[in-house]
């Protein structure tokens, strides 16, 4: 049983926390995509919060690389944190280091962003 | 029933000499235990059932001449009123029905006949006390004396000019509950739960069959007050709620929150109306009633209101093929009709011409309405069928075409030294997984790959990787992906294809490139291999190659190792580890009997022995 994707988006100058709840999947690109095109002018850091996220499949996985080749074209930085163990995996295998860095929580993430 | 009828119909005109009906019967609000004497003046009594007053209680007081009854047949009194009763016959208690002091008792609009007692004059005073505070407004009392089985034939001839008179309405109940059950049949076994109009719809049709079967259940028999007010109100919030969700599902589109919430609102207020008119106290009753009243005045205009701006709103994105435009113009016009005359029944408005119109011609246009939408609905539904079975034949057809291009003898070119086994299994009738396997002059080259999302889309974006693989002459994987990558790039459509290309050596050499895929197993371990972005989503990517040796190598799709199962719990890398030394079947059906939600494709090169 798939759980829809909820977005918070907490802005702190050039800062963003996007914090995801629920299953990312196809249907979650408004929960992404559409929240990450509303994102003030000006941001410059994009931390995507994956602590309450179970699971991501392949639909949804592709939507968080949308987003992450979207920023790196204006540019902005984009880390990861919360993933579970399988996610940091299956997101280490996909190669996205020119695009993202994963981080254990929102501390090490936000040391890493400064 | 029927046996009564004519036993009726044969014996009304023998027996109706042996009653009489209590006519000039006067009322009065209040209780007062003197009312039922028989010498008592009540000159300054209404000869109109009184509206309301002070009391909970009215009484009837009715004289009856028993002259013309035969002088040796014991009188029995036939009363006939919703509302509990008492009644007093010179003075006597003679009988009741109903609870009189909390109104919470059995309650039924037919005949109850009670023995008169030993009657002594020509003339008997009838005293009733009745307690109608619970009812919307005070029941006509029907009163009569006589013979018992002459009075049992006369509410047998009653209740039959009863259901001859209401035969329209009884019959859109007849109609009602088979268009009823139909359509929730229809709903149940469709297996297409997005077609909520068959469901709304068939709520409808039965909510008005069940405020028919009330009404003839009162009039036939008795239950309990409380029964008598839920079994109304639940049918007509049931009506309310579900009366605008058949427009807007008819048209397909969702409901609107304002919609939903008024409609939620009108039935919570109807089931908490009911609640108070069963829970509340009798001498609490004439405080609430205004209340009460108003839920019952406003509810109409309500009803009215969501079914004519529903139907208005979404009349025209109602699609229908055109000879059933007629039909569904038709049916919506005269639903809306027949909802308007329900104004016309208010209580405060009293019997004006048009409630009578309203009631005589109502049922027929309810009847019309239901059966031109259920014909309209039926060959809606019957369209879809027709479209679901078209396409699922397509379905069926785009399995084949990737059955023959997975299984194809140029996608499972073994070398004649290796043993190459697959299994494949897509989570629909079509996958976007994909395998291709060819022997080569450097060694068994095996690809396996797995299109982002699923179903028809990413199997024919499977077809497209298949495709370029099978015109490439590369058998280096790195720049096999390389290639595919130039290949699958603007063709993704937001998705990517993540792909692991392994060869394999005749001395078990092994070389393996990896686009975003899960690492391949070797010797029970996963194979160590650098990370690659997945197919399609840089117009140039580049691979590395990674190298060691192995006498067998397993690649998985991540069917496998994201297998869920009840408790949401993955399979995992751990598990796929574990028995990535098994056959590629074996680990296929693992993964299944876990719990399988996405494609699942499993290929084992082992190096046989020289």
């Amino acid at each position: 049983m798939v759980t829809p994707t909820k977005t918070k988006v907490e802005q702190n100058g050039d800062l963003v926390v996007m914090r995801f709840e629920g299953d990312i999947t196809s249907a979650s690109e408004e929960a992404v995509l559409g929240h990450y095109k509303s994102l003030a002018a000006g941001t410059t850091k994009i931390l995507l919060d994956f602590t309450k996220v179970p699971y991501l499949n392949s639909s949804g996985i592709a939507l968080v690389i949308q987003l992450m080749m979207a920023a790196s074209k204006v540019p902005q930085k984009v880390l990861c944190f919360g993933l579970t163990p399988h996610f940091v995996k299956v997101f280490t295998m996909l190669g996205l280091a020119r695009y993202t860095t994963l981080h254990a929580d929102e501390a090490a993430a936000r040391a890493a962003v400064q | 029933m029927l046996k009564l009828l004519i036993a009726t119909l044969l014996a009304a005109p023998m027996l109706s000499a042996q009653v009489v009906t209590a006519n000039n019967c006067v009322h009065q609000v209040g209780d007062n235990p003197d009312w039922a004497r028989p010498d008592f003046d009540d000159r300054e009594w209404s000869k109109q059932i009184p509206a309301s007053g002070d009391s909970p209680y009215v009484w009837t007081r009715c004289r009856v001449d028993l002259s013309s009854l035969p002088p040796t047949v014991p009188v029995h009194i036939g009363v006939r009123n919703l509302a509990p009763w008492e009644l007093f016959v010179d003075g006597k208690l003679a009988g009741s029905f109903g609870d009189i002091r909390t109104g919470l008792g059995s309650t039924s609009s037919a005949q109850q006949a009670v023995p008169a007692g030993a009657v002594t004059g020509k003339t008997i005073t009838l005293a009733l006390r009745q307690l109608p505070i619970r009812l919307n407004r005070a029941f006509p009392t029907g009163l009569a004396a006589g013979a018992e089985d002459s009075l049992q034939v006369r509410n047998s001839a009653r209740v039959s000019a009863m259901l001859r008179a209401t035969w329209s309405r009884n019959i859109v109940g007849a109609f009602s509950l088979i268009i009823g059950v139909l359509l929730l049949l229809l709903y149940a076994f469709s297996g297409d739960r997005n077609r909520r109009e068959l469901l709304w719809f068939g709520l409808y049709c039965l909510a008005i069959y069940s405020i028919t079967l009330r009404e003839i259940a009162l009039t036939l028999s008795s239950f309990p007050y409380a029964i008598s007010v839920f079994w109304y109100a639940l049918s007509v919030a049931i009506f309310s709620l579900v009366s605008p969700r058949i427009f807007f599902a008819l048209s397909g589109r969702p409901l609107p929150v304002f919609y939903s919430g008024l409609a939620t609102a009108n039935a919570g207020v109807i089931l908490l109306a009911a609640c108070v008119r069963v829970l509340t106290p009798i001498h609490g009753m004439q405080e609430v009633k205004p209340w009460l009243n108003l839920v019952v005045d406003i509810g109409p205009f309500l009803d009215l209101a969501l079914q004519t701006s529903a139907a208005a709103a979404f009349w025209p994105l109602w699609r229908v093929p055109g000879p059933l435009r007629l039909a569904r113009n038709l049916s919506l016009l005269v639903l809306l009709g027949s909802a308007s005359f329900n104004v016309t029944q208010l209580p405060a408005l009293g019997l004006s011409s048009w409630a009578i119109l309203g009631a005589s011609i109502q049922p027929i246009l309810i009847l019309a309405a239901t059966i031109g939408l259920f014909i309209v609905i039926a060959r809606r539904h019957r369209d879809v069928a027709l479209d679901r079975a078209e396409l699922q034949g397509e379905m069926k057809a785009a399995q084949e075409v990737q059955r023959l291009l997975t299984s194809s003898t140029s996608t499972l070119d073994a070398a004649p030294w290796a043993s190459v086994e697959v299994a494949y299994s897509p989570a629909n009738e079509v996958g976007g997984d994909f395998y291709y396997c060819r022997h080569t002059a450097e060694g068994q080259l095996v690809v396996v790959g797995d299109v982002s999302g699923k179903g028809l889309r990413a199997a024919m974006l499977a077809s497209v990787a298949l495709g370029a693989l099978r015109h490439s002459s590369v058998s280096s994987p790195g720049p096999l992906l390389e290639g595919l990558n130039a290949a699958l790039h603007g063709q993704t459509g937001g998705g990517f294809v993540t792909c692991c290309a392994a060869l394999m050596r005749r001395d078990g050499r092994l070389v393996v490139a990896n686009a975003g895929h899960p690492s391949p197993y070797v010797g029970g371990q996963e194979f160590p291999v650098e990370a690659g972005l997945p197919l399609g989503i840089l117009p140039v990517s580049a691979y590395q190659e990674s190298t060691g040796q192995g006498e067998s190598i397993t690649l998985v799709s991540d069917g496998v190792v994201e297998a869920e199962n009840a408790q949401r719990e993955l399979f995992g890398f751990d598990r796929t580890r574990e028995i990535s030394t098994k056959s590629a079947q074996e680990i296929a059906d693992a993964a299944k009997a876990w719990g399988q939600n996405d494609d699942i494709t499993v290929v084992t090169v082992r190096r046989l022995a020289p």
